[in-house]
């Protein structure tokens, strides 16, 4: 076999991935920055993180809106769906750096590498949802987690953030060991990873000799994917790990690197669940019935808020999960479905965890429930806020969250599965209690000075220009979304 | 088999051997005698001082890691390097080159930063 | 004939090294148990004409990691009063059976082999020359993000276990 370079198109490989030069770029200068630099200023990095976040957005956006079709490289698929999902992944990692610049000068640990950290982070994910081929779900998985386990243990003088790395990164190289194992099956018994192959050969394999092991593979995968969403039962490490990192860090993994899985998760089932569905579609419903019934149960007894909104986060998979078996049936609906959710869960779960960030700015985090007490007299304005994320979290209308419920059961209803849906609204109805529970401490409950209730250290001073513009964005998106659904729903159905 | 594989497992037992015949030949011939300067731990003639199980400092560990980062970059460019000549003669020699070079740089990159850093300091 | 002792044989080296590394009470002796059973490893991967992975087995493995899983091992500490004799658990006992199990049921499975003989190819197959071609051509992308990876394990070695950043 002659070497052959010329097989790829070098001009359109390099179009599409600007938007991840741009980023890998400002990743390198701030890395330059953290070893070459002495004397930093502490808004450099951040600021020019930023920028490059803005400068791939809008490269990426340009691209979501022409009318080219999708292009793949065999190992990267760059089609509308990728496009979009980056998009999402872009805007919650620069949620998710806005809220770190108070955050880190606060703790007085300002290091430049966090952001480096963090944009390589997202280059994994863009690997991960523009995945054409099973090798790079890997790689891309590894990429975002590796560089995740480090944020989550970056205050490394805190005892909780050292655990949380930990656990993180023992639970996520067991999943990644389930997931390298699936893909050597699954390949032993296809002879391929393309996902674009499976898909037409899946048909073919599970009626031929190989069909045992194709199955074990696909259920390895799943666990492996089970992992990285947190689902039940193997979501025992997102509690610790949520409540355990830096809360900015805690947004960037419930939002972008449940988003980033989610979306790889899809493609996959897409590929390869139409053929065998009863199977799969047994294992996927179990899954979600028992995901959605331990996060919110759990969530009940909680009293810390952090951990609170991590079961929530468990709980909002296993809803997503809801929709899964309807690949098997109707793919595009099911897909749409899954990205309106994920695009409302991004908007309010960095918002309320944006008010944790709040509650928190001092040098303990003290992030107990009971601290809110009071907060709707103190603080009008932000005391509305979160309460529009957790109505929204609720799913009660006109907010996006509403909406997303809706269309994703909806979804499940018209592939008639209509016992999950009524699970899923049952669930629905129990997490009222811990929704509304906050609600009902910040303007009911009177702030008892004894027990250290009320006046979260960070209450003194004026909020931070920066987390008033993520609260003011989630907000707004929660808000107008939730009046014209329509228009987000258009935006998803051109993505998939 | 082929024959890589068979020169690597003759390798193998060659080494296997040399290893097991010593241990073999010197209980063998050995007298079995043992005195305190006999069980004593060598360290090239010196008389051993202190607990040899004491906690090694985390320097080391960094060392190691970093050590293992840049061997599975060697790894990597060992393919690359035994096929680079038939890149060439294809023509197609500077593409091989750009992308051995951006993999190289990127962890370039890398190297600069733990310098930069002063990981590879001994003293702090 | 002879390929299948030699694969035996090294496949028995393997699994009872591999046993020792979870019995042994002394985390030193455990390691250098890994380190036969990646040996062993190699020797089967050489059976399969895998040269260039046999030989990168013991360079990675049972060279670079097992030189880190000793310095981690030093670094915590292996004071013999801290070395605990194995305790039988309710967990333990549950956890084996749960092995077995899946041992039996993966048994079952392959009882009828499925898989789709793997074409012996020879020399060139796994050969560095081929797995270098498939690097830079087919897995060209992968190759390149693959050391965004390593630099981010750099990053991470600096910033989590360097003293003082």
């Amino acid at each position: 076999m002659m070497p052959q370079f010329t097989q790829i198109d070098w001009s359109s490989l390099f179009n599409m991935g600007l938007p991840w030069i741009v980023i890998f770029a400002a990743a390198a200068i701030a890395f330059l920055t953290a070893a070459l630099v002495e004397e930093e200023n502490s808004l450099f990095t951040p600021v020019m993180t930023l920028v490059a976040i803005a400068v791939a957005f809008a490269l990426s956006w340009g691209r979501w809106l022409s009318p080219l079709p999708g292009l793949s490289f065999g190992m990267l698929v760059f089609d509308k769906l990728s496009v979009f999902v980056w998009l999402m992944i872009l805007f919650s990692a620069a949620i998710s750096v806005l809220l770190s610049i108070p955050y880190l000068a606060a703790r007085g640990f300002v290091k430049p590498e966090y952001y480096g950290l963090l944009l390589l982070s997202t280059l994994g994910m863009a690997c991960l949802v523009s995945a054409g081929d099973l090798l790079m779900v890997y790689l891309g998985i590894e990429t975002m987690s590796l560089a995740v386990y480090v944020l989550a243990g970056f205050l490394r003088y805190r005892a909780a953030s050292n655990e949380a790395a930990l656990k993180y990164f023992l639970i996520g190289a067991f999943a990644s060991a389930f997931l390298l194992m699936g893909i050597a099956f699954v390949f032993g018994s296809a002879g391929s990873t393309n996902l674009a192959v499976l898909a037409e050969r899946s048909t073919e394999i599970m009626a031929g000799e190989g069909r045992s092991f194709y199955l074990f593979g696909v259920a390895m995968l799943l666990i492996g994917f089970g992992f990285k969403i947190a689902a039940v039962p193997f979501h025992a490490w997102a509690p610790d790990v949520y409540d355990g990192a830096p809360t900015p860090v805690t947004v960037f993994m419930a939002t972008a690197v449940k988003a980033a899985a989610f979306v790889a998760f899809l493609r996959l089932g897409v590929s390869v669940f139409s053929a065998g569905g009863e199977v799969w579609i047994t294992v996927l419903s179990v899954g979600a019935v028992a995901t959605m019934l331990l996060g919110n149960l759990a969530a009940i007894v909680q009293e810390n808020i952090k951990r609170m909104l991590a079961y929530s986060s468990i709980a909002h998979a296993g809803y997503i999960l809801v929709a899964f078996p309807s690949i098997v049936s109707d793919p595009q609906g099911a897909g749409r479905a899954v990205l309106f959710y994920l695009f409302a869960y991004i908007l309010m779960t960095a918002g309320a965890f944006a008010v944790v960030v709040v509650m928190g700015l001092g040098k303990d985090e003290p992030t107990g429930i009971s601290r809110l007490a009071g907060l709707g007299k103190r603080r009008p304005v932000l005391a509305a806020t979160l309460t529009l994320f957790l109505l929204s979290l609720l799913g009660i209308p006109p907010t996006v969250g509403f909406f997303a419920k809706y269309y994703l059961f909806l979804t499940a209803v018209k592939s008639g599965y209509i016992w999950l849906v009524v699970i899923a609204v049952i669930n629905s109805a129990i997490s009222a209690y811990y929704y509304l529970r906050p609600i009902v401490v910040m303007y009911f409950k009177i702030p008892s000075p004894l027990v250290g209730e009320g006046q979260g250290e960070g209450e003194t001073h004026a909020l931070s220009p920066f987390i008033v513009a993520v609260l003011a964005i989630t907000a707004l998106g929660v808000a107008y979304f939730g009046i014209f659904p329509s228009n987000l729903l258009a935006i998803v159905t051109g993505s998939f | 088999m082929s024959i890589n594989a068979i020169s690597i497992l003759v390798l193998f037992a060659l080494a296997a051997a040399v290893a097991l015949g010593i241990v073999l030949i010197s209980a063998l011939l050995g007298s079995g005698r043992k005195s305190t300067e006999k069980l004593l731990p060598y360290e090239c003639g010196l008389d051993p001082i202190g607990s040899p199980r004491r906690r090694f400092s985390v320097k080391f560990f960094l060392v190691a890691i970093l050590f293992i980062v840049f061997d599975v970059e060697v790894v990597f460019l060992y393919p690359w390097a035994v096929v680079f000549r038939e890149f060439k003669a294809a023509g197609e020699g500077a593409l091989a080159f750009t992308v051995a070079a951006v993999f190289l740089g990127i962890l370039l990159l890398g190297l600069v930063y733990a310098w930069g850093r002063g990981a590879l300091d001994w003293e702090e | 004939m002879f390929e299948a002792i030699l694969f035996y044989s090294l496949a028995a080296v393997a699994v009872i090294s591999a046993l020792l590394v979870v019995t042994r009470v002394n985390p030193i002796s455990s390691a250098l148990m890994l380190v036969v059973c990646f040996m062993a490893t190699a020797g089967v991967f050489a059976i399969l004409g895998a040269a260039f992975i046999a030989i990168l087995q013991i360079l990675l493995y049972a060279g670079a990691i097992m030189v880190l899983f000793i310095f981690v091992i030093m670094l915590i500490g292996t004071d013999p009063a801290d070395l605990k004799r194995r305790q039988m658990t309710f967990a333990k006992i549950l956890g084996a059976a749960a092995a077995v199990y899946l041992a039996i049921v993966l048994g079952l499975a392959a009882w009828r082999p499925p898989f789709i003989a793997a074409p012996m190819a020879g020399d060139a197959f796994l050969s560095p020359a081929t797995i270098g071609k498939q690097l830079v051509t087919t897995y060209l992308l992968p190759f390149e993000i693959l050391s965004v990876l390593l630099l981010i394990a750099i990053v991470g070695a600096v910033v989590l276990a360097k003293k003082k950043i």
